[in-house]
């Protein structure tokens, strides 16, 4: 792992991808001080304020492209660990403090040429100080007082995405299992893409499979939310 | 047009590092292209009266990304995952192509998102947007059919 560190970055994520184009190996990881232009999920803003750790890690993983995906759950994996046993993951890949408010957020962006990985960017901002002015956001630092130094935290989750990532290419059940242990999603009501349904467990390739009122559904993308539960 | 004449092509392929090659005569046609690690793969469009030829040493595991099967002209560009099809980077900015764009090879045509992994599907070649083959926001499959690009 390499882990470069500049003091500012529009996007970690397209900055990483020019330097994949420029031929960056596997491992290399990018960590902004401030990130001004972050990208979320379709063209939403990501905030990173100072302090919070805006990270992106560039890998060239051999996996065929129904595996890739399991990257993103990879990731969310290593920051619930880094931060901390009360923290759990939201399927796919938010990382919920206990309240459930969000504290981390994942965009993976992909490259492939004919059915082949040419790389893979993940993109990693974790609310490690402060957290946007939302009711649904939270920092680390918020909800548990511990102030974290943004390198070494980026440093852990770098190094447990990449072992991850390695690990996919073998057998992604060990992944699959630890996603499993902090899930926050498995075993609730749940709605996403319009579905509604208990969610009872994430196929190999990381779908959420939900028992609907009309049998068993697959998703693959989309926004869980949590559905209200009925008193009684 | 014969096993041997097809095996003979591949070879001519491989010698003269030619990555694909089209070839049509009258209501057979077919198209050889070098896979990954330079394997060939063929994908043949022939009537049904023809004999059915499979792709010698095809790559199992190494699905054409955005194979192009020949159609009256048409390149037909393919889902290469399961996910969820999106025309534009965000709901509020404009299509990446419409019917009518004109593409050239390594344009982005749409994304393909599975879990927040952000696909961009490229065009293989250029040419014009013939069809748009899938609703926006829809599920989409592994090998569903995207769009229709007539080449040139």
């Amino acid at each position: 792992m390499r882990l470069l560190r500049v003091a500012e970055s529009a996007s970690t994520n397209d900055d990483l991808t020019a330097l994949a184009a420029r031929g960056a190996p596997h491992g290399t990881a990018l960590l902004a001080d401030r990130q001004t232009a972050g990208r979320g999920r379709l063209g939403r803003v990501w905030e990173s304020g100072e302090g919070n750790v805006a990270l992106s890690v560039l890998l060239r993983p051999d996996l065929p492209l129904e595996r890739v995906p399991l990257l993103c759950l990879a990731a969310a994996v290593a920051v619930a660990t880094a931060a901390g046993p009360a923290y759990r993951i939201k399927w796919p890949n938010d990382v919920l403090a206990p309240d459930d408010r969000k504290v981390c957020g994942i965009l993976a962006e992909l490259d492939s040429e004919r059915g082949q990985v040419r790389h893979v960017v993940v993109g990693i901002g974790v609310n490690l100080a402060s957290a946007p002015p939302l009711p649904t956001a939270a920092s680390l630092l918020e909800v548990d007082g511990i102030r974290r130094d943004p390198e070494a935290f980026a440093r852990e989750v770098a190094e447990g995405l990449i072992a991850s990532c390695e690990q996919l290419q073998e057998d992604p059940s060990p992944v699959l299992q630890r996603w499993r242990a902090l899930s926050h999603t498995l075993g609730r009501e749940v709605e996403v893409a319009g579905v509604v349904g208990r969610a009872l467990d994430i196929d190999p390739d990381g779908a959420l499979r939900l028992l609907t009122e009309c049998g068993e559904r697959r998703v693959l993308a989309g926004d869980v939310t949590m559905v209200a539960q009925q008193s009684g | 047009m014969d096993l041997d004449r097809i095996e003979a092509l591949l070879k001519l392929l491989s010698e003269h590092e030619v990555s694909e090659f089209a070839y049509k005569d009258g209501d057979a046609s077919i198209r050889l292209r070098l896979g990954p690690e330079g394997i060939p793969m063929a994908q043949v469009a022939a009537p049904v009266a023809a004999p059915v030829v499979a792709a010698p040493a095809a790559a199992p595991a190494a699905p054409a990304a955005a194979a192009a099967p020949v159609d009256d002209g048409l390149i037909v560009v393919e889902s290469p995952m399961v996910g969820t099809f999106y025309r534009s980077p965000a709901p509020d900015k404009d299509a990446y192509v419409e019917v009518g764009s004109t593409v050239k090879s390594g344009d982005t045509l749409c994304i393909v998102e599975a879990m927040k992994l952000m696909n961009e599907i490229e065009a293989d070649i250029g040419g014009t947007i013939a069809e748009i083959l899938v609703e926006n926001a829809q599920p989409v499959q592994f090998g569903q059919p995207l769009f229709k690009i007539r080449k040139g």
